[in-house]
C-alpha cells in the first residue's frame, strides 16, 4: 500500500511538472485560438486569389470560410466568458509564423506558389493539431471553453487530411 | 319488404365504408430521419429509411456544409450554420454521399 501511495504521488509530481511547462490560462488559450485561425484565413485569401491550380484556390477559400466560422464562435464565446485574450509565447510565434509564411508566398508564383501553400498548410495543421492535444485542451479550465476547443478540433483534422489530398495531387500532375 | 332493403342497404354501406376506412387505415408510415452535421461529420453517418421517408440534415457545425450524392440524385448545395435541407426518399438503394466542401466527409443513405 506505501509502494503504491508513493508511486502515485510520484506520478502526480510528473504530471504536475509537465502541465506546469506548459501552463497556459484560458485568455491565454483564446489568444492561441484567435491567432491561429486568423493565421490561417490570412494565407487562405492569399491563396484563393493567386493559385493556379483550382483545387488549391478552392482549399484556399475553403480555409477562410471554415476559419472564419471558427473564429466566430471563439470570439462570441469570449466575450460571452469575459475573457480578454491574452498574448503569449505560443500567440507570438504562431503571429510571426505566419507573417514569415505570407512573405514567403508573395514572392512565389504559379506552381511554386501552390506546392509552398499547401505544404505549409499540411504543417500548419499538424501543428495547430498537436498544440490542441497537447496543450490547449488538457489546460482549457472553463467548460465551454473546452468544449469548443473539442468540437473544433475535426475540423482541424480534416483539413489535414484534405491538404494532403491536394498535395498529393499537385505532386502527380507534375 | 321496404325494411329488409333498408337493412341491405345499411349493411352493404357499412361494409363499403368499412372496406373504404381498411384501404385508408393502413397508409405507409412516412417518418423523418435526422442527420446531424457537427465535428466535420454526417452523424449517423449511415440513415436507414423507406421509400417516401424524409430526411433531414441540420447543419450544428461552425461552418457550411452540403449532402451531395452523384448515385442518389440529390444535393442540397450550401447548408449553412443553423440552416437544414430535407429530401425524399424514393428509390431503393444504398446512396454514399459526401460534402462538396470537405472530401473527408462520408455518409451514406440506406433506402430499402
Ligand atoms: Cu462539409
Amino acid at each position: 500500500m506505501k509502494r503504491c501511495a508513493i508511486l502515485v504521488a510520484g506520478t502526480l509530481l510528473v504530471s504536475a511538472g509537465i502541465a506546469s511547462a506548459q501552463n497556459v490560462n484560458d485568455a491565454q488559450i483564446a489568444s492561441i485560438v484567435v491567432t491561429a485561425n486568423q493565421v490561417d484565413i490570412d494565407a487562405g485569401k492569399l491563396a484563393s486569389s493567386k493559385a493556379a491550380n483550382p483545387e488549391v484556390k478552392k482549399f484556399g477559400q475553403l480555409m477562410v470560410t471554415d476559419h472564419t466560422g471558427v473564429n466566430k464562435s471563439a470570439t462570441d464565446l469570449v466575450k460571452k466568458l469575459k475573457v480578454t485574450p491574452e498574448d503569449n509565447a505560443t500567440s507570438k510565434s504562431i503571429k510571426s509564423g505566419g507573417d514569415e509564411n505570407l512573405a514567403k508566398l508573395k514572392k512565389l508564383r504559379g506552381a511554386e506558389f501552390d506546392k509552398a501553400y499547401v505544404d505549409h498548410e499540411v504543417e500548419y495543421h499538424q501543428q495547430v493539431l498537436d498544440a490542441m492535444d497537447k496543450t490547449l485542451i488538457p489546460s482549457a479550465q472553463n467548460a465551454e471553453l473546452k468544449a469548443l476547443l473539442v468540437k473544433v478540433r475535426p475540423a482541424f483534422v480534416a483539413h489535414l487530411e484534405h491538404a494532403k489530398q491536394v498535395q498529393s495531387s499537385l505532386g502527380k500532375s507534375k | 319488404m321496404r325494411v329488409r332493403r333498408v337493412i341491405v342497404g345499411i349493411v352493404l354501406a357499412v361494409l363499403t365504408l368499412s372496406v373504404g376506412q381498411d384501404a385508408g387505415a393502413t397508409p405507409p408510415k412516412r417518418r423523418t430521419h435526422t442527420v446531424v452535421m457537427e465535428g466535420t461529420r454526417f452523424q449517423p453517418e449511415t440513415i436507414s429509411a423507406k421509400p417516401g421517408d424524409t430526411i433531414v440534415w441540420v447543419n450544428k457545425d461552425l461552418f457550411p456544409h452540403s449532402a451531395t450524392s452523384a448515385a442518389g440524385k440529390f444535393d442540397s448545395s450550401v447548408i449553412a450554420v443553423g440552416a437544414s435541407w430535407k429530401f425524399t426518399a424514393k428509390t431503393k438503394g444504398d446512396f454514399d454521399y459526401t460534402c462538396i466542401f470537405h472530401p473527408t466527409m462520408k455518409g451514406r443513405l440506406r433506402v430499402q
